[in-house]
């Protein structure tokens, strides 16, 4: 967070141009490895707001169309700035469904965890990433209800940098199980792991992951019922809405496989996710 | 059973379910709970909605499944407790003509 440079960056976050400076993440890369990953779509005339870090001393003002709209430390401005983004990713969600759920993509499947916060989903994914898999989200995702497609939601990921061995020399006493608002400062990404949404990939996993201090990392089908009331429980949309939260659910579900991920250290899970087809876990295919 | 008169019961109005797998997974509108019905309690719940009739789904049951009636009763007895106490089911009288 003390990038000091200020260059230009655009970042297309769903159907809109945010312009983005001074956050020192590489938005620009990530922008093209998303822009790369997107169908053809018609040319639509795009919004373009703009948001700026700019800081002076030792005070960090965010800017919204030049206006400033909070000032603060570095930090929490950063923090500001990404929320500020997710938030517009679940307003923008159009016939999308906003999900709260981190999101790989490998070569064998796309893995969607959904989970509450502090349950492990942005080290994981962050962990999966670092391993070669494609990153698609760390805490909303948006899916296609028709096709079931993820679309990926390309923020950078809040994780404690110490568990991914990302900055070693940032040391911080964090508990088990923070929820990654905690998280400060930031840790981008360096853009070897872009976002984006690798063609051919068929196979729809949602993993329900559950980080238990100490536990012995293990990897279960599980009831696609029950999976489908977690990700009900986690779909973004008012709460009159829940029998459409419920409908969509299923409806992804009938399309994915449902596993639960019980681990103790994000490596060994990371690992066995990373073994990919072949193994007992995944062998089998049960999605109708 | 057969000595207790019967009761109708029905889903609470605006239950929303989907079925997958065998297994039912349901919202109940005003509070937002999820609930997951076992493949048992699914298949129960089924019967429920196509026979409202608590002696007659009994009966079903007994039938479908080949099991005596007692043994029926004093399994679907707590299930409906607790899907009654969760806001899922609602129990009506049923009027003299069979009526509920």
């Amino acid at each position: 967070m003390t990038n000091p440079i200020a260059t230009t960056h655009c970042y297309r976050l769903v159907d809109d141009l945010i312009e983005v400076r001074g956050s020192g993440f590489p938005y620009q890369r990530w922008l093209e490895a998303s822009l790369a990953g997107l169908p053809e779509q018609a040319p639509t005339p795009l919004t373009t707001d703009r948001y700026e870090l700019r800081t002076r001393s030792a005070t960090t003002t965010l800017l919204y169309n030049d206006v400033p709209s909070a000032a603060g430390s570095a930090d929490a401005m950063a923090e500001q700035l990404i929320l500020t983004l997710r938030q517009r990713a679940v307003d923008q969600a159009g016939s999308r469904v906003a999900v709260h759920a981190a999101a790989v993509a490998g070569k064998e499947f796309t893995a969607v965890f959904p989970a509450d916060s502090g349950a492990g989903k942005s080290t994981l994914v962050t962990r999966l990433a670092q391993a070669g898999m494609t990153f698609l989200g760390d805490e909303i995702i948006l899916v296609e209800p028709r096709s079931c497609e993820v679309i990926p939601v390309p923020l950078p990921p809040r994780v404690d940098p110490t568990f991914c061995g990302l900055h070693e020399s940032v040391r911080r006493d964090i508990p088990d199980g923070t929820s990654n608002s905690a998280f400060v400062p930031l840790v981008w990404l360096t853009g070897d792991h872009p976002a984006g949404r690798p063609a051919g990939v068929s196979r729809l996993l949602v993993v329900v992951p559950r980080y238990v201090p100490g536990a012995t990392t293990s990897i279960h089908r599980m009831s696609r019922a029950v999976a489908a009331t977690v990700l009900a429980r986690n779909t973004y949309a008012s709460p009159e809405h829940s029998a459409d939260r419920l409908a969509i659910s299923a409806l992804l579900m009938r399309r994915s496989e449902a596993f639960s991920l019980t681990y103790g250290d994000v490596s060994d899970a990371a690992a066995l996710l990373i073994q990919g087809e072949g193994d007992p876990w995944l062998s089998r295919r049960d999605a109708s | 059973m057969s000595e207790a008169p019967d009761v109708e019961v029905r889903p609470a109005a605006g239950i929303v379910a989907e079925e997958l797998d065998g297994e039912i997974v349901m919202v109940h509108p005003a509070t937002q709970e999820f609930f997951v019905l076992n493949e048992t309690a699914s298949a129960t719940w089924n019967v429920l909605l196509a026979e409202p009739s608590l002696t007659r789904a009994c009966e079903t049951i007994a039938a479908t499944f080949d099991v005596p009636l007692a043994q029926v009763a004093d399994d679907v007895g707590p299930l409906l407790e607790r899907l009654i106490a969760a806001g899922l089911l609602t129990v009506h009288p049923v009027d003299s003509d069979g009526r509920g």
